[in-house]
């Protein structure tokens, strides 16, 4: 228990609890709304190289994170996104969306062309059809890449701990920090931990509801 | 008078293909078209063309009288019901039916009054609350019905709408589109592929192959003169006869096979020795067992529908197959040999080489 509050109430716990937060809900979103309009676009509009971007999308997604480091480190040092949780976000959200992109792709394809066609004779233009019809059926799937998206931003270490410093760090580099030189302090260290797992938890379990199965069934004859 | 929907030299190329070959159509306002055709002729890219779905490679679509060719789905002033129904699954009934009118943001009474009629109309106000998936085919058959009516559009258009549905449901729905037809007024453009449909349905028929208009007519004139082989040949159930033969004498059919000699109801002027296809409904073949039977026919199956007998077999020596429907139960003739007259008014004589129905 003393853990705990030594771990809460270091005047340091705030403001990386926030960095955490920021990341982890701004890279989410980001990287959903980019990701539902590529999969949009991959899935009805046919254009040269379509089949290939939708592959190689995904196997972007099997390079570990650590491979990119370095060159990331270089790339960002370049551009000053260093030591910002701007620089965080940006690569969480790269790293995110070729995998978020692959899975609404096939939520998009779920969703029959009829119901569009339906709604450009109702009235729709193309945006409102996309936002009227084509978010709603896909709902389960933003949500499940929502929570992909959110646990890897919140517990990714190697990237935040290169591109953090004192200011912008996240909890998990705060938690490596508990491993010392002269020692690893495993109360505080467990402590931070187990604070670091509940967000995304309850993220989850909020999530989760959305991921109903079968939302487009009686769109057609089933 | 306005037409209802115009088609002008309308064309449709998908790449290479040329899917709808430069057709003319012209339903009266009012009038209750059908398209039939085999599958893949077509019938879906055109109806999708009067719909603003599908672009126009060539031609004009006129809609009461303005040229629509260009614009808009939701400004041609049209409704269309898909075959799948593509009801929107996330909205109740009642929003799948408002949604065109609180996008045009019509006056909230205005859309309850109009919801509400259409719901009384189809027998489906009960239905109000309900998602789609909650709902039997039947009941989405209407809903999506109710959502096309509910935007009081000029022209109602139907892609295989019933043909989801089984085959008992159906029969019931057609006889209520037709009395929804009756009681609306509104022209309508029909896709099937069932001619029991088209023929029950339509003021008029368009007989569609391969993307050209091959006979547009009344039920009866489609089904008593069929412009060409095709149309006979898809019009009518069991299907026409058609035997290979050639023209004697002007007014007779002789049948190369069986030397059979057919009178035909009207001569063919100067058409001696000209080769055709004789067709015969199988309606116009009747049992005679008497001497003077024109056909000797090898029955092979006998299929007893009720209030007729279907016999599927081959002329006598010969292998031409042919099908003749008689009145009442005759299972019994099954497998054995028969004589057959011929009814003159079911006869049809086709040009071999054009495929032109040379006497009506
Ligand atoms: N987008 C498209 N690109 C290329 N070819 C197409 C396209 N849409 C339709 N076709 C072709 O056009 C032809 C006519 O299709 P259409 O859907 O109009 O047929 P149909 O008469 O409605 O058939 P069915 O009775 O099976 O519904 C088919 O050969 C089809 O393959
Ligand atoms: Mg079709």
């Amino acid at each position: 228990m003393e853990n705990y509050r030594d771990v809460i109430f270091d005047s340091s716990f705030g403001r990386y609890l926030v960095n955490s937060l920021i990341v982890g809900i701004v890279a989410t979103l980001i990287t959903l709304l980019l990701g539902c309009m590529a999969a949009y676009g991959l899935a009805r509009f046919s254009f040269a190289g379509r089949k290939t971007i939708a592959y190689t999308t995904l196997m972007l997604r099997t390079v570990p994170l650590a491979v990119i480091a370095v060159p990331v480190f270089m790339i960002w040092s370049d551009w000053r996104l260093t030591n910002s949780l701007l620089g965080l976000i940006l690569l969480y959200v790269a790293v995110n969306l070729p995998f978020t992109i692959w899975l609404l792709y096939g939520f998009v394809l779920q969703v029959p062309v009829e119901l569009e066609e339906a709604a450009a004779i109702d009235g729709c233009r193309p945006w409102k059809i996309f936002l009227r019809i084509v978010l709603p059926l896909i709902r389960p799937g933003l949500a499940a890449a929502a929570i992909f998206t959110f646990r890897i931003a919140w517990n990714e270490f190697i990237l935040a701990l290169v591109l953090t410093d004192r200011s912008t760090r996240t909890l998990p580099v705060a938690a490596s920090l508990f491993v010392t030189d002269i020692g690893v302090e495993w109360g505080k260290l467990m402590a931070l931990a187990s604070l670091i797992a509940l967000p995304p938890l309850i993220f989850t379990f909020l999530a989760a509801r959305q991921v109903i199965s079968g939302l487009t069934a009686g769109a057609v004859k089933g | 008078m306005i037409a209802g929907v115009e088609l002008i030299n309308v064309t449709k190329r998908f790449g290479e293909n040329t899917i709808v070959d430069s057709i003319s159509l012209s339903a009266a306002a009012g009038e209750f078209i059908v398209l039939v055709g085999a599958s893949g002729c077509g019938k879906s890219t055109i109806l999708r063309m009067i719909a603003g779905l599908e672009s126009v490679t060539k031609g004009q679509i006129m809609i009461k009288g303005r040229d629509v060719t260009q614009v808009r789905p939701d400004e041609r002033d049209i409704a269309m019901v898909f075959q799948n129904y593509a009801l929107y699954p996330h909205m109740s009934v009642a929003e799948n039916m408002s949604f065109a009118l609180t996008l045009t943001r019509t006056p909230k009474d205005e859309i309850k009054r109009r919801v509400g009629e259409a719901a009384r109309i189809l027998g489906i106000e009960q239905l109000l609350e309900r998602k789609p998936k909650a709902l039997s085919g039947g009941q989405r058959q209407r809903v999506a019905m109710g959502r096309a009516i509910v935007r009081e559009p000029s022209v109602f258009l139907f892609d295989e709408p019933l043909s989801n549905l089984d085959a008992k449901l159906r029969a019931q729905m057609r006889v209520e589109l037709a009395l929804l037809h009756k009681r609306l007024g509104k022209t309508t453009v029909y896709v099937t592929h069932d001619q029991v449909e088209a023929m029950t349905l339509a003021d008029r028929i368009v007989i569609l192959d391969r993307g050209a208009i091959q006979q547009i007519g009344s039920p009866a004139e489609v089904f008593n003169r069929p412009r060409n082989v095709f149309v006979a040949g898809f019009i009518g159930s069991p299907v026409m006869n058609m035997l290979k033969g050639y023209i004697v004498e002007e007014d007779n059919v002789e049948l190369p096979d069986t030397g059979a000699r057919i009178k035909l109801p009207v001569p063919v002027r100067g058409a001696t020795g000209k080769p055709v296809v004789l067709g015969i409904r199988p309606q116009g073949l009747i049992l005679n067992e008497g001497p003077d039977a024109v056909l000797h026919m090898q029955v092979k199956v006998a299929e007893y529908l009720g209030t007729e007998t279907v016999l599927n077999g081959t002329l006598a020596n010969s292998d031409e197959a042919v099908t003749s429907s008689l009145n009442g139960e005759h299972g019994g003739l099954a497998g054995k040999q028969i004589g057959l007259s011929i009814d003159p008014a079911h006869v049809h004589v086709f040009d071999a080489g054009t495929g032109l129905n040379l006497i009506h």
